[in-house]
């Protein structure tokens, strides 16, 4: 059954790559003959902002068109938020908060990731969790950072000049800045707390409108198992 | 795979044959695997965590330029005598850009359907942007299991995200960088790997280095290709050697000394993973797998001396 769908993913993209020559490249891959985003092609890391933006700003019509069924949907925040903002923002509605996203931008990578809530926890209980284990893997993650650090700077003192005694000390400078990236963070987390940039939300369609129309909201896509792995939009713009 | 539809992929892949996207036309692992890596499984605070870092050397991200590519690296803890140490994943955090979680749906009930080898994968959506000579790394909280321990693979997959109507497709092509091999399970810290880096065909000037306990993995890709990986024994001790052998090739290996002598050997038969001990003294030595017979960029092995 895989190997078919397999093959059958691969035997479409070739002609759908066909299409694209046909179309003078694939300097916009994800764009049909008519100038829309193919939707078989979708792949959050190819498109900008405005485009995903544009693609998806008829979810909300069909949000409004049924307010009574249950969806869950995918929110982008224009803005790194703190807790209590995600708090207020889902406050007095009958829904369950399924995901949350954070991010924190630091100087030489931006840090992202997301907490997955367990059924029965609360928003409360999610947002504790999810903070608690960040500030745990900072900790766990700059300890084995600094032991790799000593193990490089080992093989870094290599009198060698060929291209691999070059790439150790190259290796070397880039702990170093994965270090850095991640003391930033740690005293954005003591200073500030988590930030977030978007959840995944179930709930009446009713519930997710009135979500979905408080400021701040950026995008509001309806989940599908195409889209399970997507992340709401980075606010600060690029991937790094 | 249906034949007729094979036929036409067939047919399909010929008629776009330049217009295809090049990680169609190329799967060689050492383009798009990272070069470095390493690999922690742990529990801090009474909660489970894999942590597995990610280096692209300079050169190292060339295939990563089609449509949808995504790059995935994927953690399965041994579960065919069900002791998991852990099967899922509950929170990412990473510095690779546009990172996810995988959440799978077609394939949750493990790789490729198989029960026993249930996958927690981190991954990027846009693999165009890695920059090499950079450390990206993933920290993902996990589920704790009943069990204590288990033997734990680490592979990458070159993948993509494309959706048609009914279904995704998400793998084009894979490499192992860590076996499952008993007595290296997690929980455990600190396991380095490297992939090959060709020109590694020399003893002298060329070899690619690794300490006693990292992983190599590389695949020779013709006959006369042969690999080298150098090693330093810091006081005399028994080395183990051991070669995961890719099914259908027949790779040999030789362990020489700084002096090029060889000093010992492993010469089992195709398909049977190389294993064997030497009591060797201090010094520097060198470990060359070579073909005996079968090759083939899909073939990856991955080596450890220990």
């Amino acid at each position: 059954m895989r190997k078919s769908i397999k093959a059958m993913g691969l035997l479409s993209l070739a002609v759908a790559a066909s299409v694209s020559i046909f179309m003078g490249g694939n300097s916009t891959p994800h764009a049909t003959a008519t100038g829309e985003i193919n939707p078989s092609l979708l792949n959050p890391g190819k498109m900008t902002a405005e485009e995903r933006i544009n693609h998806f700003k008829g979810d909300l019509e069909d949000l409004k068109a049924n307010p009574t069924a249950q969806n869950t949907v995918l929110i982008s925040l224009d803005s790194l938020k703190n807790k209590e903002f995600v708090r207020q923002l889902v406050s007095n509605r009958d829904v369950k908060v399924n995901k949350l996203f954070h991010a924190f931008p630091a100087a030489h990578n931006t840090i992202s990731g997301l907490y997955v809530a367990r059924s029965n926890e609360t928003l409360d209980q999610s947002l504790a969790d999810y903070e608690t284990q960040i500030n745990t893997m900072i900790a766990d993650k700059l300890t084995q950072l600094k032991a790799q650090e000593a193990e490089l700077a080992t093989k870094a003192q290599s009198a060698a000049q060929d291209e691999k005694a070059q790439e150790d000390r190259l290796a070397l400078q880039a702990v170093r800045n994965s270090i850095s990236d991640l003391e930033q963070q740690q005293a954005s987390m003591a200073a500030k707390g988590l930030e977030i940039y978007g959840l995944q939300v179930s709930g009446q369609n009713a519930d997710l409108l009135t979500i979905s129309e408080q400021a701040n909201v950026k995008l509001v896509e309806k989940m599908s198992k195409e889209k399970a792995k997507w992340n709401p939009i980075l606010p600060m713009g690029g991937t790094r | 795979m249906n034949k007729k539809l094979a036929t036409g992929l067939a047919a399909a892949l010929v008629v776009n044959a330049l217009a295809l996207p090049t990680a169609f036309a190329s799967t060689n692992p050492e383009q798009w695997s990272p070069y470095l890596g390493e690999s922690n499984n742990y529990t801090s605070g009474g909660t489970r965590y894999t942590t597995q870092d990610m280096y692209w050397r300079t050169g190292s991200v060339v295939e990563f330029e089609a449509l949808n590519d995504t790059f995935e690296q994927q953690i399965i803890y041994y579960d065919y005598d069900n002791s998991a140490w852990a099967t899922e994943g509950k929170a990412l955090q990473s510095n690779l850009p546009d990172n996810y979680l995988d959440t799978p749906w077609l394939d949750d009930s493990g790789v490729a359907g198989d029960p026993n080898e249930k996958n927690i994968a981190v991954g990027t959506f846009d693999p165009t942007d890695l920059a090499t000579s950079t450390w990206y790394w993933a920290t993902v909280t996990l589920n704790s299991t009943s069990s204590s321990s288990s033997m734990y693979k680490i592979y990458g997959q070159e993948g993509l995200s494309y959706c048609p109507s009914v279904s995704c497709v998400d793998g084009q092509t894979a490499a192992v960088y860590i076996p499952f091999k008993s007595g290296f399970t997690a929980p455990e810290t600190d396991r380095d790997f490297k992939y090959e880096w060709e020109n590694n065909n020399s003893m002298t000037s060329a070899a690619d280095g690794v300490s006693l306990g990292d992983w190599g993995a590389g695949s020779l890709s013709s006959t006369s290709d042969v690999d080298y990986w150098d090693f330093n024994v810091s006081s005399a001790r028994t080395v183990n050697f051991f070669v995961n052998m890719p099914s259908g090739v027949d790779y040999d290996v030789n362990v020489y000394n700084d002096s090029g002598t060889v000093v010992a050997t492993g010469r089992k038969g195709s398909g049977i993973d190389e294993t064997f001990s030497k009591y060797l003294s201090a010094g520097h030595y060198y470990f060359k797998i070579y073909s005996y017979s079968g090759s083939g960029v899909y073939k990856t092995y991955q080596m450890i001396a220990y």
